[in-house]
């Protein structure tokens, strides 16, 4: 979800039918909502104002930095992962 | 659709629940959703703090949720000083921390007026008190964090209150620090004075205090109050309230006389008398309370700001828990007071009593006594009645020599002669800036008393 924000604000719609086209899953709404609370409760996405059917969520600072620690985790963790499955 | 979203906490449903019926109105509803959408009523009604805006922490005020705070009381004992950590909110912005000290007596250490009276007053609007006559329990502190292997250092730390007796002294501190990594569990507060150190290791949970959201505004004089939050604590009802003005506002009511912050484990006595105008809640039962304390900001930021043109101060004030039968209440604010900071006039003490005007607002400088040993003054001042609504309280600030402190006191409405105090240059000459300005209310804002279970 903090990837499909990193482009722009979206409300739920956009944000299932993005990361529908670029991870291949398509999030039902309980999964959704339940993620989207998660993510307002820690900071890394706010609402903004709109239509209470269709309000459009932002990344923070501190969700931008935390999808960019998680980022540069994955890389190492895929690097080490690239590096032992060449050596077999 | 409907009764599937009743399934739902009724906080999560007014949260979210119109943004998961449009969604589901594009989807058809499969099997599969069915099932996730019950899966997610279940975590909704297991995480109930995930559909609030805010949570309370105590003694610090009302926070965005996600605020981490102290699992458990968090002290430490070295070099005659108990250090405690009494309240810590960390915010996915940055990280506070109330920080108490207790020092046995050291007689050999005195500061001067000047230096004492810099330490602010942590009650918005109070009159700072008469600089003390001993040294504060600390001389050059600095603080870090340090969570894993980083440390942040810490962006600002404020004396907020101090006391003294023969035994010794205590205060308590303000720190501010950037926000602490967002996983963290664990961290420590490190504070130097000079040569000496102490570190206070602690624990972080989530805040669990939730806040109800709550939406009542009142206007009047271009003053806007609202009620935004509403928390239970202690048996006791937290309101978390906003006032907005286009000048810098100060003082709201005037509640009863109280520590803002209380040591350990001690009790003050707590002066009542004629003048006072606390906020007031009053429940659709008919019973009245009045406030027991207030939780202001603990810095400039965030809790009082400029928003646009307009000056924000947030604050939560605590009462006494309504009856379980009330349904809904009311709070009274009963006055405002806004800072003109325009006018000015300058008074020569060697020329005393003189009329001044600030504005169209008068009053006449009786006397400027000085203290032995100190360029500060102690003036007297005669606040004329205004003829017209706001009435003039008092002069915003004053200043003598530059870059000199000041502090003020006194009340005429409960027959106490207003004063003055600053340090003075040669030639004695003092600048009184802007005007302290009463808006009489009262500002009424009811409100439904559903609070989180």
């Amino acid at each position: 979800m903090l990837v499909s924000l990193a482009d722009g604000p979206k409300h739920g719609y956009a944000i299932t039918q993005d990361i529908a086209r670029f991870a291949g899953r398509t999030l039902r709404p309980g999964t959704l909502y339940g993620a989207i609370a998660r993510l307002e409760s820690w900071g890394y996405i706010e609402a903004l104002a709109g239509d209470e059917r269709r309000r459009p969520y932002r990344i923070t600072a501190h969700g931008t930095r935390a999808l960019k620690d998680t980022i540069s985790d994955m890389q190492r963790v895929g690097a080490t992962a690239r590096r032992r499955l060449a050596a077999r | 659709m409907k009764h599937l979203l009743r399934l739902y906490p009724r906080r999560w449903r007014d949260r979210y629940g119109a943004e998961i019926g449009a969604l589901v109105a594009r989807q058809r509803l499969s099997v599969k959703g069915l099932l996730d959408l019950l899966k997610g009523a279940a975590d909704a009604h297991l995480h109930p703090a995930l559909a609030a805006q805010h949570v309370f922490v105590p003694t610090i005020g009302f926070r965005p949720a996600g605020t981490r705070t102290l699992l458990e009381r968090a002290e430490t004992s070295a070099d005659d000083t108990h250090l405690t950590i009494l309240a810590l909110a960390a915010t996915p912005e940055r990280t506070e921390l109330l920080v108490e000290w207790e020092r046995a007596s050291d007689p050999a250490v005195c500061v001067s007026p000047t230096e004492s009276d810099a330490a602010p007053s942590i009650e918005m609007g109070a009159p700072p008190k008469r600089a003390p006559s001993i040294a504060p329990p600390e001389s050059q502190l600095s603080a870090t964090l340090s969570v894993g292997s980083r440390v942040l250092e810490s962006t600002s730390v404020m004396r907020h209150s101090v006391l003294y007796s023969s035994a010794g002294s205590w205060s308590v501190h303000s720190m501010d620090f950037p926000a602490l990594p967002a996983g963290a569990r664990r961290a420590a507060l490190r504070v130097s004075d000079g040569g000496r150190h102490w570190t206070v290791p602690f624990r972080l949970v989530p805040a669990r205090l939730t806040a109800t959201p709550v939406t009542a505004q009142s206007t009047k004089d271009d003053i806007t109050v609202k009620v935004t939050d509403l928390a239970h604590h202690d048996d006791q009802l937290v309101v978390g309230m906003e006032v907005s003005a286009g000048q810098p506002v100060g003082r709201i009511g005037e509640p009863a006389p109280a520590m803002p912050i209380l040591p350990s484990g001690r009790k003050f006595k707590v002066a009542r008398g004629a003048g006072l105008a606390p906020i007031v809640l009053e429940d659709d039962r008919g019973a009245r309370r009045e406030e027991i304390r207030r939780v202001f900001a603990l810095r400039d930021q965030p809790d009082a700001h400029i928003d646009g043109e307009r000056f924000v101060q947030r604050f939560s004030v605590l009462f006494d828990m309504p009856s379980a039968e009330a349904r809904s209440a009311t709070v009274i604010v009963p006055f405002v007071e806004l800072k003109d900071q325009r006018p000015s006039a300058v008074a020569d003490l060697r020329q005393l009593p003189v009329d001044l005007e600030l504005g169209e607002h008068r009053m006449r400088l009786l006397s400027a006594d000085a203290y032995p040993g100190s360029d500060h003054r102690h003036m007297k001042l005669v606040i004329e009645e205004s003829a017209t609504a706001p009435r003039f309280i008092h002069p915003a600030a004053v200043q003598g020599a530059p870059g000199g402190s000041y502090s003020w006191g006194g009340s005429p409405e409960r027959g106490e002669p207003f004063w003055m105090e600053a340090a003075v240059g040669d030639p004695p000459l003092v600048t009184f800036r802007g005007v302290v300005l009463r808006h009489d209310g009262p500002w009424r804002l009811e409100f439904p008393l559903s609070l989180p279970n």
